[in-house]
């Protein structure tokens, strides 16, 4: 029962999420149902972490009633526009089952198999890892009982606490479904966690259709991620109800919209993502990473002009995306602030300049420990090194071919992943945390989320070096 | 893989919702939040064995309004009252 009732929040949720796709999108939508309701979920627990956020530091609680009542202006919105739905469903569908070909059906085995195990693992036991209990399961108890972060279970720096500053918008989602069951159940909630790999997987392959307009290729992006052992055996697997899965789907939505973007400049996909930055910082510190590299991506020009046009129109995509994300991220930075703990070890704030000249010191050995984790060579980490299941060596051939070949597409995605590097170095670098002990384990985890886009590049390159031979 | 933890959720449910719970333990004990929830963890920095309770003032105790007090040292895990002047029993 518990179980039904969860898909219920979820559905409202994602509803809800639909409302507001299709107020900032209007009637151009260009996914399919594959695409759309991965955005519809993320959008929905978007909106959710916003309210959630208004609503503590409005100094109320969030209770079934502020997060769920609000919410309803959406799911009213949607339920009125429900009719795009049904075009985007009966479209694409039929579309995408017909002519078939056996190396497509190929891909779809081995996106099922993977996106089932994920679910069915997660559905299989109640919340059990570490950190899925200590941080994001406990902050979501403790929002369920007290409801804000102005009570006791946050304040009394007495109470034992792990990284109290961290995002919550991944217990808010949690909480809200123990608010439709009137009670905190680890198990009924493992349901919501099963859900983010699955659909990162489905919007990757919507993605990737959209923008490479070529079925097989995406049906290969999806496949390669599908069944990368990192998201099945490291630290936090996709059904451990670490906050890493969720990032890296949030993510792979706010990173889709910025590269349809480019590729439509529709403004309505620049609000879109935008919004879905803003999202990623209400979901683990690491996120702010990832809102830089989508501000990359919109302005990095796909030819190099100079003129004032185009700093102008530069400009107003840079103030456009930060303002957006700032005013979604506000509410959040002032409420961590409010809670008396000291700074968590990734917490932005804790770089000081006056500390500049301990930093160069440990770039070199970040820099080595990064590359050795990669290549499965550090002690403890030859297990470790067989998770990203040969992905690194494909995009290191893909990205040679794309520099060579000059593929604008593919080389856009290498400086993306290359800055992602570069950006997690630097905080390795600048967050005074002894390199040896965590990126040990946590390395893997953190690099995560560029996952989908190191697959998109494999695939966006492979459909160039096509085209181009095609031409010739 | 969840058998001791689930032991320990069992012992969660038969003290009182609303009460306080000092930890005694040289471990990480975040996880005791997640099962103990609504009752309230503390952990002092200084008492990490049972003998460092009786450097524990009965006026901090009763400051935190401290009912219980959990020896936490897997796989021995004890309770212990504590009464309302502070007084551990």
């Amino acid at each position: 029962m518990n179980f039904i009732l969860a898909l219920i929040a979820i559905t409202y949720i994602s509803i809800c999420g639909f409302g507001l796709v299709k107020f900032i999108l209007k009637d151009n939508i260009p996914f399919s149902i594959f695409g759309l309701v991965p955005l519809c979920f993320g959008a929905g627990l978007g909106a959710l972490a916003i309210l959630g956020n208004i609503i503590m530091i409005s100094g109320y609680k969030i209770s079934f009633i502020t997060a769920y009542v609000p919410l309803f202006v959406l799911f009213a919105y949607a339920l009125k526009n429900c009719k795009t739905a049904q075009k985007v469903y009966s479209g694409d569908l039929l579309g995408a089952i017909k002519k078939i070909s056996w190396m497509e059906w190929l891909f779809i085995f081995i996106i099922l198999f993977g996106i089932i195990s994920v679910f069915i693992m997660s559905i299989a036991f109640p919340l059990h890892f570490w950190d899925s209990r200590a941080i994001w399961g406990t902050k979501a108890k403790m929002l369920f009982y007290s409801g804000t972060i102005f009570s006791s279970d946050f304040m009394d720096i007495n109470r034992i606490n792990a990284h109290f500053r961290y995002p919550l918008l991944f217990p808010i989602s949690q909480a809200t479904i123990y608010f439709v069951l009137g009670q905190a159940d680890d198990w009924a909630v493992m349901l919501l966690i099963g859900l983010f790999f699955p659909l990162m997987i489905f919007f990757l392959y919507d993605l990737a259709r959209i923008y490479l307009q070529d079925r097989e290729k995406a049906l290969m992006a999806a496949a390669l991620l599908a069944v990368l052992p990192i998201f099945f055996r490291s630290e936090g697997p996709a059904y451990s109800g670490f906050a890493d899965t969720p990032l890296a789907m949030l993510f792979c939505l706010s990173f889709g919209a910025a590269l349809l973007w480019k590729k439509s400049k529709d403004f309505r996909m620049l609000l879109l993502c935008s919004f879905l930055s803003g999202i990623l910082l209400l979901t683990k510190n690491e996120g702010i990473n990832l809102v830089a590299l989508n501000l990359f991506l919109l302005a990095l020009p796909d030819k190099i002009i100079m003129n004032k046009r185009s700093i102008l129109d530069l400009i107003k995509i840079i103030a456009i995306y930060t303002a957006i994300v700032a005013i979604i991220a506000a509410p959040w930075f002032y409420l961590s602030h409010a809670i008396p703990f000291e700074s968590d070890i990734n917490d932005i704030f804790q770089i000081k300049l006056s500390n500049i000249g301990s930093y160069i010191p440990r770039i070199m050995p970040v820099i080595m420990y990064s590359f050795k984790a990669f290549l499965g060579v550090q002690k403890n980490m030859l297990n470790q090194g067989f998770l990203w299941g040969g992905l690194w060596g494909l995009f290191i051939v893909t990205s040679l071919a794309s520099i060579l070949m000059r593929f604008s597409s593919g080389i856009h995605l290498f400086l993306v992943v290359l800055l992602n590097f570069l950006l997690i170095s630097a905080g390795y670098v600048l967050m005074q945390i002894t390199p040896e002990n965590f990126m040990i384990s946590n390395i893997f985890r953190i690099y995560l989320s560029i996952s989908p886009v190191i697959s998109l590049q494999i695939v966006s390159t492979l459909k160039e070096l096509e085209s181009d031979k095609a031409a010739k | 893989m969840l058998g001791y933890d689930y032991q320990l959720s069992l012992n969660a449910g038969s003290i009182s919702k609303d009460s306080s719970i000092l930890v005694v333990s040289n471990d990480i004990v975040f996880f005791l939040n997640y099962y103990f929830l609504p009752r309230r963890i503390y952990k002092y920095a200084d008492i990490t064995k049972d003998a460092d309770l009786k450097n524990v003032s009965r006026e901090k105790l009763k400051k935190d309004k401290i009912n219980y007090i959990l020896l936490y040292h897997p796989p021995s895990v004890k309770i212990i009252n504590v009464d309302v002047n502070g007084s551990i029993k």
